[in-house]
């Protein structure tokens, strides 16, 4: 059963102790009943979990958060789907540089992208606004709903679209029968990932947010740098509570292999 | 007049000619296979015939009409794929449903015609498993039901049984023959598998280069193959060299080893040398000395209804099956004679063409 040597066995130990232990102190702070960060254990209390409820800025950025999250995800897979279609496919000059371009957020020191969009959205005159952070926001997570859209399609046989329009269907219906719902896991996988980098991006986000479009994450950067109350704690509590949820969703409905690498069922 | 009638149709890829100048007729309800090594252009060819691919030459016509510039979603043409391509999202039902309703067939007439395609082919039990709950060889039902319930006017299938084991593949390609038959369907297979080709078809197109070389009923090409190549591809050969010494209508004398020989010869052997081709089974092991070659057993294998002989010769090495008659009376390293009736031989240019 056990293949892994004892180096191995304590290498993964220690990996999983690194990754998990932060979190668990983050989430067991959560519970402190006093006013500063610190590691409750005699009293527990749920005071800071209330707190979040009592602050309406954390709630409003939370739901921003949800929102540009959707927005960027679902606007960058728009793109990509056509795109990763036609890359795929087809062979022409521009393939190589569009692919680079498609996947350029991904090498691009943040900072540089941050200034970068803030002066095209002020180019634009939209800065501050919803509809320019999701924007921007889709530039950001398109390497990843492009990447799983890509490698869905590349493994797809083709002979099936074939089939179908031999039994008569058109192109269209071809798409929408065929070709969606056997890529579809890619796309959910990258979604997904999408959603997961809109809703933590913080670098990006500081240069374009504005007083009444604050993120979540630049909310809890900002509140960090001035006062250090456990609330901070607690808030990420929620999102760990959150995430884990929506993963297992997703395990029991797709699978997470099949989501996030790809591999065939 | 037949009914699908290819005319001359090339396609080149770029430079590259991947079929050239093919003609082909074919009957209402006939069965015809292309064969042919891997790479001389029978799914090109197929691709064309089912319009995923546009001839650069030539024309398709089917029942008289032209069917070259009609898209591939309006022919009417069902397709078996050698990976099957079902719909993996759809069950064995829904995917046999899936041509009904891009024809807007009531849901009765539907549920008709799914059932019976689908007790045609023996899989009524699983119409609600999905691909990847079924056997390969169930799988290929499904395809095949897939293809049949839209009543096409030609089936077409690219080596539907190469990813099946050999058992099952049998069994598959006589149950393949009989729903063609009973449907009537004018069918055409791709194969490269000569023994598939003849049990399966009518007749057969041997291809090579993207060229038709030969078409005939299998046991005419087998008989009679028009060259070195065709005799090859279709099964066993033995190629002895040989100088024509006459030709005379269709009979050629030659002299081998000393000896003459008055074999058939088809019209286009020209040359002084040639092959004589023999067919292993048609050569028989005689007493040593009494043969028109003399040989010695190499080895020797047992295939239960017939043995299978390596005979080293002066002339090269011989195969020779031979019938198993319950008691083996050659051992290796024996000399032995081989003796083969002239008519049986067939004089064949040294070129293949
Ligand atoms: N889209 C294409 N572009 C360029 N060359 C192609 C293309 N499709 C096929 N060919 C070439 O045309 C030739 C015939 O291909 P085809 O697929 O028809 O062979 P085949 O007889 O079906 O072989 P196999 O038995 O291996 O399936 C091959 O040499 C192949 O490389
Ligand atoms: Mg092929």
């Amino acid at each position: 059963m056990n293949k892994n040597g004892p180096l191995a066995l304590v290498f993964h130990t220690l990996f999983i102790v690194f990754m998990v232990a932060p979190l668990a102190v983050v989430v067991w702070v959560a519970f402190t009943p006093l006013g500063y960060l610190q590691v409750p254990t005699t009293q527990w209390s749920l005071r800071w979990f209330y707190a979040i409820f009592e602050n309406e800025g954390f709630i409003e950025s939370f739901w921003l958060s949800l929102a540009l999250g959707i927005a960027s995800a679902s606007l960058a897979l728009a793109c990509a789907v056509p795109a990763a279609l036609a890359l795929a496919r087809y062979s022409f000059k521009a393939r190589g540089f569009l692919v680079g371009l498609f996947l350029s957020p991904l090498v691009i020191p943040s900072v540089v992208l941050g200034i970068a969009f803030l002066r095209f959205l002020t180019q634009l005159n939209i800065t501050g606004t919803f509809f320019g952070m999701a924007l921007c926001h889709a530039v950001f997570v398109m390497p990843f709903v492009l990447r799983l859209a890509l490698a869905s399609i590349t493994g797809m046989d083709r002979s099936a679209e074939q089939a179908a329009v031999s039994l008569g269907a058109t192109h269209g219906t071809t798409f929408r029968r065929v070709t969606l719902p056997m890529i579809l896991p890619g796309l959910v996988g990258g979604w997904v990932l999408a959603f997961i980098t809109s809703f933590d991006e913080l670098t990006v986000t500081i240069f374009i947010s504005s007083p009444s479009t604050t993120t979540l994450p630049v909310r809890l950067f900002n509140h960090i740098t001035q006062t250090t109350t456990p609330i901070v704690a607690s808030i990420s509590a929620v999102i760990i509570f959150l995430s884990v949820a929506a993963i297992l969703i997703l395990d029991r409905l797709y699978g997470l292999d099949r989501l996030l690498v790809g591999s065939k069922r | 007049m037949s009914f699908l009638n290819l005319q001359e149709i090339s396609k080149s890829f770029g430079g590259f000619v991947a079929v050239d100048q093919f003609n082909l007729e074919v009957d209402k309800g006939e069965f015809v296979s292309l064969l042919g090594p891997s790479g001389c252009g029978k799914t090109t060819t197929l691709q064309m015939i089912a319009g995923f691919l546009d001839p650069s030459h030539g024309q398709i016509m089917v029942g008289g009409e032209d069917l070259t510039a009609r898209p591939a979603n309006q022919r009417n043409i069902g397709i078996v794929f050698q990976s099957y391509a079902l719909f993996p999202h759809l069950t064995a039902a829904q995917n046999v449903a899936f041509g009904l309703e891009m024809r807007k067939a009531t849901q009765g007439e539907r549920q008709e015609k799914i059932d019976r395609a689908l007790d045609l082919v023996h899989l009524s039990a699983f119409r609600d498993r999905y691909p990847k709950q079924l056997s390969g060889g169930q799988q290929q039902r499904v395809a095949l039901a897939r293809a049949i319930v839209i009543e096409p006017t030609i089936l077409l299938l690219d080596e539907p049984m190469s990813n099946l084991d050999a058992k099952l593949r049998e069994d598959m390609q006589l149950e393949l023959r009989s729903i063609q038959e009973k449907l009537g369907i004018t069918t055409i297979l791709v194969t490269h598998d000569q023994n598939e080709a003849m049990a399966l078809s009518d007749r057969i197109a041997v291809m090579n280069e993207g060229r038709i070389v030969q078409v005939g009923k299998p046991h005419e090409i087998y008989e009679d193959p028009a060259n070195v190549f065709v005799s090859s591809f279709l099964g066993k050969n033995n190629l002895l060299a040989v100088e024509v010494e006459d030709i005379s209508g269709s009979k050629a004398s030659v002299r081998f080893n000393g000896q003459s020989l008055t074999v058939p010869c088809r019209e286009g052997v020209t040359n002084k040398e040639a092959w004589l081709s023999i067919r292993p089974e048609k050569v028989q092991l005689t007493d040593k000395g009494s043969g028109l070659l003399e040989g010695q057993i190499k080895t020797r294998v047992f295939f239960g209804n017939h043995w299978l002989y390596q005979i080293e010769t002066a002339s090269g090495e011989f195969l020779v099956y031979s019938q198993n008659t319950a008691v083996p009376n050659t051992a290796p390293r024996d000399a032995v004679g081989l003796n083969w009736q002239a008519d049986d031989a067939r004089l064949l240019n040294m070129d293949a063409s």
